[in-house]
């Protein structure tokens, strides 16, 4: 009976929000349509930086460089990143090797002694040098540069990627012409042979952004209809209407909360089904090889901890809402409640936490770490066992369960009918009490 | 300049001239809400404006209050064109609607003093004429209570205070009585009659007929955004025969409804 | 001014009065933002200890090993910083021979073992390090093992190389990398990185309830209507809102930005460099270019809330600006990107490089200037927004006033069209064509946007009863000396393409491959042409100057070729190609709208990207005269003949 009235309450509220063309555009069509248009501005937004990085020339001061280096081909390894020597096997080798990455654009370099400089102000002054490389006779050579001005770190990248290289140039022609090769030396060779498969990899970086993600667009998903379902209500004045109707307030609620559940749902579906679509976009569009293929079967376990995180969300928001007596107040409190839910989301995908049956009971906290564990599939540690798993069920309906009944008792408060909630009031639960 | 109306501009209150107002809808295309009133009240007169919702009503009295610009046609309050000078017709004007609301987070002394800064007084004038009206209204126990936990009635008080603050010699009211009870009607009906006495010219709107029969000193009855009639209840009576008001009201919309149709 | 200011003061009085609503915010975010800045670096890094100091198992196998290297390399691993406990004679590995790392089961890894590492016979001998990289533990284990071992190839190579050369010659370029910012810089820019962020959701929250109470709320408690026929133009109200606003938001943000220089100050959080403060000077510089900022997103929160019917509506809609105002400011968290001219001329952006680099003392003079002469120009023109915010007609009535005909919804309509068109060739084409660069072009340009030309030609029937060929090809049949005009001046839209690309390198590099390199990939020249040339002159026109165009409407020309501008330059949807298509699209528009026909649209189109793909670009200088001397023809032939209205 209770059941009913609540699914019926539930169905027209859903209803009557997916009436409003705003909430319906703000749903279905904003996910959508926005994700694309945002990850081509980050696409383009990357183009430019990255053709913007590549054009800006910095210049390098060489200072007291040895005699036992070649001037020429030193500033000629560092010019550009194909300075190097060209046609020379020792060359083509390194140009082969994938481990070294060639950092784009240009260096304009100069060479000074020592006394022209003053080690102080090489690179802080304003038209001096974004780096300096500074030679000692007996200490390591310097690289100086300015951490603050992000020209100077590009000139640090550029030189030291570059020097290095040289180096190992340097290293392999002349052992060829002593007859050797470095690999000579090694006392062995290392091999690494990782048993992760694709489908881990992929769990693996799925677990570092879906739950959060997750977590995030139920947040978003399930506040308005929330505010809407109660402030909303006595905003619109039918907050009497509902309150007459021959129901349980128990049943009004859960049916307020079975609302926001779908609404939740269907805008948390929506959203990570335009950013996955998005996303898959802009992988391409960077013109990378990813096959990230999303876990479905993973997805599926997760789906009744997504239930009860829904519920819970939705509880949640309805008792939170429920304090509030205007639409205004409401999205108010959209930021603190954001940041209580993201915060516990958030630490969760930290790889030091695990999901085990020491804090499988964290509200929210234990949805990220459940969804983590899942992910990873059997990569996840043994302390996620069942009993874990159960946990996170049990104590996630119960949290869901006590914000429910938060929310029944704040609406039993007449004071809330027509005041709104005061603070010194919030422990006195029996004060009040509209007649049930 | 052709007067439909014999008085000269000077000496009438409220006067339009073809008065039109058109709105573009994006379901029903263009809809002409006001289709040439020609209105005239005097100082010292009550004048009613009569018809079902819909009618035009608050359209004709939003453009005299220069809250919307007429699509063609012109209107003078005390005499300044309202298209030419908004904000002399503005000062010259007091203007209160049944939507109209307090800050609910203010105080009644702090409302008319917001909206007598706004309205240019002085400070030592201001205060003093607040102090008048808090007499003239009875608003001495709520003035320094925040308006959100007033009464409707008490709200009304506020409200009409607000309106006549700068005293101005029209006055527009837009169903001002919508959602009042009993005594706040009878607070409204007594303070308007009061205007009348200080020979202040009152423009107002309602649906209510029993209201219009007992106040007003002419009627206009709109209908379909154009003025059907104008007159004294008397000419009106005589008009179509009728003794009621509301008889008198459907004649007048059947009559003038066969046309329109 | 005093009016401004007496409304100023009410607004102000008003919101500060609500209590609840201000607390939620605009205090709460002011302390809680900083809190969650500063502590979560803290807490991650907590985090990141707490994984180093994780216990990881190796298993060794090292038979394989003469007995000296293997004690070197038990007592490597004994000594990692983190601790490694190393175990012998795992199961799987008790016999080498046999021993397959690939047909090992993962499941080994589940308990009491995070890596393996076996040796196997060689020369020289192999160590194979075995690991499951998902797994949190295995992957430290990895680094842990690699670390230490490298380090033991590193120092025998070393040896090596000393004993055959008698030094190393890459001894000299083996660098020490010195950090020689001083400590305040370094601690300006820890701070400059997170303050732009954090800005922005403090200017919005506090602002965006600021503006949907002096706008929305007062439209939903009805004094909006009281407020209007005052003496007081309503330019006055809208700036003493507007004003309203900004303090309110301005004065979060600054509270924000003081808490955390204190924090800084007194050494709270997790900042770079030494626990000291920021000198005043960069303080105070870094407010102020980021002031007319403020002004900007306040401006334009005024505009959306005074637009919005309810609360509920304007909360809507600005929605998508946070969105948009935390791109642009989240490159200042970016360390590689340098405020130059091109970034300070960007809204937002802008100012946020600008105040980071001022915290740093790394903003000159000039930049500081240009920067804050931008935002200064975008504020003012938010704020010309503003004067219109308070627009009574739409205000109170939430119609259009009728002024606007039924041909303004018409052309929306038209534009609603064009802009989903837009997405959908973006999302659906750029689909296609990741699968495949060249049949999924040819998907798109000949099922997918023909179709959306037809689907807006079936509107417009449906709406008007236009004809359907009519809509697609232009109302009137084409006309030879169109059609040769609007080739004529092909060569020298071409011609200005080429050069603007040029010149556009200076300023706005592209890191992508040119058009050329692109066409590369489409195998001969002949299905370049058709692929490059003829398919998007036949697609794109039939959408954009046939279906699009017509349904826009003729009433007013410029309007529909600055639209055709923006669509077609966003439908290729590059930053760098922006202008040179925009620039087509809308001469094609004027052509369109000209001769009233598609037809002389395509030929253009044609002849342009025939030239650009076939010439590969080449157009000489030398050919320039006959270029001008043909679109100054084309022109005429054009404009002279016009046909005849009705």
């Amino acid at each position: 009976m209770i059941l009913r009235s609540a699914l019926r309450i539930a169905r027209t509220e859903f209803v009557a929000s997916l009436r409003d063309r705003m909430t319906l555009v703000y749903t279905v069509l904003l996910p959508l349509a926005m994700y694309p248009v945002l990850f081509w501005v980050m696409i383009q937004g990357y183009l430019i930086l990255e053709g913007k990085d590549r054009r800006t020339e910095v210049t390098v001061a060489l200072v007291d460089m040895p005699a036992t280096l070649d001037v020429e081909r030193v500033s000629r390894a560092l010019e550009s990143p194909l300075g190097l020597d060209a046609g020379a096997p020792a060359t083509d080798a390194l140009l082969d090797d994938e481990s070294i990455e060639l950092i784009e654009g240009k260096v304009d370099v100069r060479r000074l002694g020592a006394h022209e400089l003053e080690r102080e102000h090489a690179v802080r002054d304003r038209d001096g040098f974004d780096a300096v490389v500074w030679f000692h006779d007996e200490r390591p050579t310097e690289l100086l540069f300015d951490g603050a001005r992000s020209r100077s770190k590009l000139a640090r990248d550029r030189v030291e990627a570059r020097l290095t290289e040289y180096g190992l140039e340097l290293r392999a022609v002349e052992l060829e012409r002593a007859g050797a090769q470095l690999e000579d030396f090694d006392p062995f060779a290392l091999e690494t042979v990782d048993l992760a498969d694709e489908k881990d990899i992929a769990g693996l970086l799925f677990s570092l952004i879906l739950p959060m993600l997750f977590v995030m667009m139920t947040v978003l998903g399930g506040f308005y209809p929330a505010v809407d379902a109660t402030a909303g209500e006595k905003e619109r004045k039918t907050a009497e209407t509902t309150a007459l109707l021959p129901v349980p307030p128990f049943a009004i609620v859960l049916g307020k909360i079975l609302a926001v559940v779908w609404a939740a749902a269907l805008a948390t579906s929506l959203n990570v089904a335009g950013m996955a679509l998005a996303a898959e976009h802009l992988m391409s569009g960077l013109g990378e090889a990813v096959s990230l293929e999303p876990p479905w079967g993973a997805m599926l376990r997760m789906t009744p901890f997504a239930l009860v995180f829904l519920f819970f969300t939705a509880c949640v928001l309805v008792a939170a809402a429920s304090m509030t007596r205007t639409f205004k107040q409401g999205q108010s409190m959209l930021g603190a409640v954001q940041m209580l839910f993201l915060f516990p989301a958030i630490v969760g995908t930290l790889p030091v936490f695990d999901l085990a049956a020491t804090n499988a009971w964290i509200p929210v906290m234990q949805t990220s770490l459940v969804f983590k564990a899942l992910l990873q599939g059997s990569s996840a540690p043994a302390t996620a066992g069942p009993a874990a798993f159960a946990i996170v069920l049990v104590t996630g309906l119960g949290y869901a369960l006590a914000a429910t009944w938060l929310a029944v008792a704040l609406r039993r408060r007449e004071d809330l009918f027509d005041e709104g909630f005061d603070p010194k009031t919030l422990l006195s639960f029996r004060r009040r009490k509209l007649p049930r | 300049m052709t007067t439909p109306t014999t008085d000269p501009i000077e000496r009438l209150a409220i006067r339009t001239e073809a008065l039109k107002k058109s709105f573009h809808d994006p379901e029903r295309g263009v809809v002409e809400a006001v289709r040439g009133v020609e209105l005239g009240c005097r100082y010292g007169e009550i004048y009613g404006l009569l018809g079902p919702n819909g009618a035009g009503k608050t359209t004709v009295l939003r453009m005299l209050a220069t809250i919307l610009a007429p699509s063609a046609g012109r209107a003078w309050i005390d005499g300044v064109d309202v298209a030419a000078d908004p904000l002399e017709v503005r000062r010259r004007l007091g203007f209160l609607s049944a939507s109209t609301g307090l800050y609910a987070r203010l105080t009644p002394r702090e409302t008319l003093r917001y909206f007598g800064t706004l309205h240019g007084m002085a400070k030592p004038a201001l205060e003093a004429r607040i102090d008048e009206l808090i007499d003239a209204f009875d608003l001495s126990k709520f003035v320094d209570q925040r308006c959100e936990g007033l009464s409707s009635g008490q709200k009304q008080r506020a409200s009409i205070a607000r309106a006549v603050l700068h005293d101005p010699p029209v006055l527009i009211l837009d169903e001002p009585t919508t959602g009042l009870d009993i005594l706040a009607t009878s607070d409204m009906i007594e303070f308007l009659g009061s205007r009348k006495s200080e020979s202040r010219c009152v423009l107002f709107s309602t649906h209510v007929l029993s209201e219009a029969e007992r106040l007003c000193d002419r009627i206009g009855i709109l209908h379909d955004g154009r003025l059907f009639a104008s007159g004294t209840l008397a000419e009106l009576r005589a008009r179509t025969g009728k003794t009621y008001l509301d008889e008198v009201f459907q004649a007048l919309i059947a009559d003038a409804g066969a046309p329109a149709a | 001014m005093n009016l401004v200011l007496a409304i100023l003061r009410g607004e102000l009085q008003r919101l500060v009065r609500d209590r609840r609503a201000f607390l939620m915010a605009v205090v709460l975010p002011v302390v809680l933002f900083p809190v969650l800045f500063v502590l979560f670096p803290s807490f991650s890094r907590m985090a990141a200890e707490s994984l180093d100091e994780e216990e990881t198992v190796l298993w060794v196998q090292l038979d394989a090993l003469s007995a000296a290297e293997s004690a070197r390399v038990r007592a490597a691993l004994a000594d990692t910083e983190s601790p490694l406990t190393v175990r012998e004679d795992h199961e799987a590995v008790r016999n080498v021979e046999t021993f397959q790392a690939s047909a090992l089961d993962p499941a080994i890894f589940e308990e009491d073992c995070d890596a393996l590492l076996v040796a196997r016979d060689g020369s020289p001998p192999v160590l194979e390090l075995v690991v499951h990289g998902s797994r949190t533990r295995s992957g430290e284990a990895r680094r842990r093992v690699t670390a230490t071992l490298e380090e033991l190839l590193a120092t025998d190579r070393e040896a090596g190389l000393l004993a055959t050369l008698g030094r190393d010659p890459a001894a000299p370029l083996e660098l020490e990398a010195v950090d020689v910012a001083p400590p305040d810089d370094s601690l300006g820019l820890s701070i400059g990185r997170m303050l732009p962020l954090l800005a922005i959701f403090l200017v919005l929250s506090a602002g965006s309830f600021a503006a949907l109470d002096t706008f929305a709320g007062e439209r939903e408690s009805g004094t909006l209507e009281t407020l209007l026929v005052q003496p007081v133009p309503s330019l006055f109200l809208a700036w003493g809102k507007f004003l309203a606003v900004a303090t309110i938001a301005g004065v979060a943000f600054l509270l924000n930005a003081l808490g955390l220089f204190a924090c800084a100050g007194f050494g709270l959080g997790e900042f770079a460099g030494q626990p000291g403060a920021v000198q005043p000077v960069r303080v105070l510089l870094a407010l102020v270019v980021y002031a007319p900022t403020v002004l900007l997103l306040a401006g334009v929160l005024t505009w959306i809330s005074a637009r919005a019917r309810s609360f509920r509506e304007g909360q809507n809609l600005l929605f998508p600006v946070m969105l948009a105002a935390i791109a642009p400011a989240s490159l200042a968290t970016q360390d590689s990107v340098e405020l130059d001219f091109l970034l300070g001329a960007i809204p937002i952006a802008g100012a946020s490089l600008a105040m980071r680099d001022a915290l740093t003392g790394a903003l000159g003079f000039g930049l500081a200037v240009w920067c804050l002469a931008w935002s200064a120009g975008w504020a003012l023109l938010a704020l010309r927004s503003v004067a219109s915010a308070l627009d009574a007609e739409r205000v109170l009535v939430a119609r259009a006033p009728g002024s606007e005909l039924a041909g303004d919804a018409r052309f929306r309509r038209a534009v609603a069209w064009g802009i989903a068109s837009v997405l959908l060739i973006y999302v659906v084409g750029g689909r296609l064509q990741s699968w495949s660069l060249s049949q999924g072009l040819a998907a798109t340009l000949w099922l997918l946007v023909p179709a959306l030309a037809f689907a807006v030609a079936f509107d417009l029937r449906r709406r008007t009863g236009a004809g359907l060929l009519p809509t697609l090809l232009g109302p009137r049949r084409p006309r030879a000396l169109h059609i040769v005009g609007a080739a004529l001046i092909a060569p020298m839209l071409a011609w200005c393409a080429i050069r603007w690309f040029t010149w556009q390198e200076t300023w706005l590099p592209a890191p992508e491959a040119g058009l050329q390199d692109l066409a590369s990939e489409f195998g001969g020249r002949g299905w370049q042409l058709v692929l490059l040339a003829v398919s998007p002159a036949i697609a794109e026109e039939l959408l954009f100057r046939g279906s699009l165009l017509r349904a826009m409407g003729t009433r007013r020309p410029r309007r529909v070729v600055l639209w055709q501008v923006l669509l077609f330059a966003a439908v290729h949807a590059s930053v760098h190609r922006f202008a040179v298509t925009g620039v087509l699209g809308g001469v094609a528009a004027a052509v369109a709208l000209v001769s009233g026909s598609t037809v002389p649209a395509m030929v253009l189109h044609l002849v342009y990207n025939g030239l650009l793909v076939g010439l590969e670009g080449d157009l000489r200088d030398s050919w320039l005269p006959a270029i001008v001397g043909a679109a100054v023809l084309g022109v005429g032939l054009l404009t002279l003949y016009r046909p005849s209205k009705g």
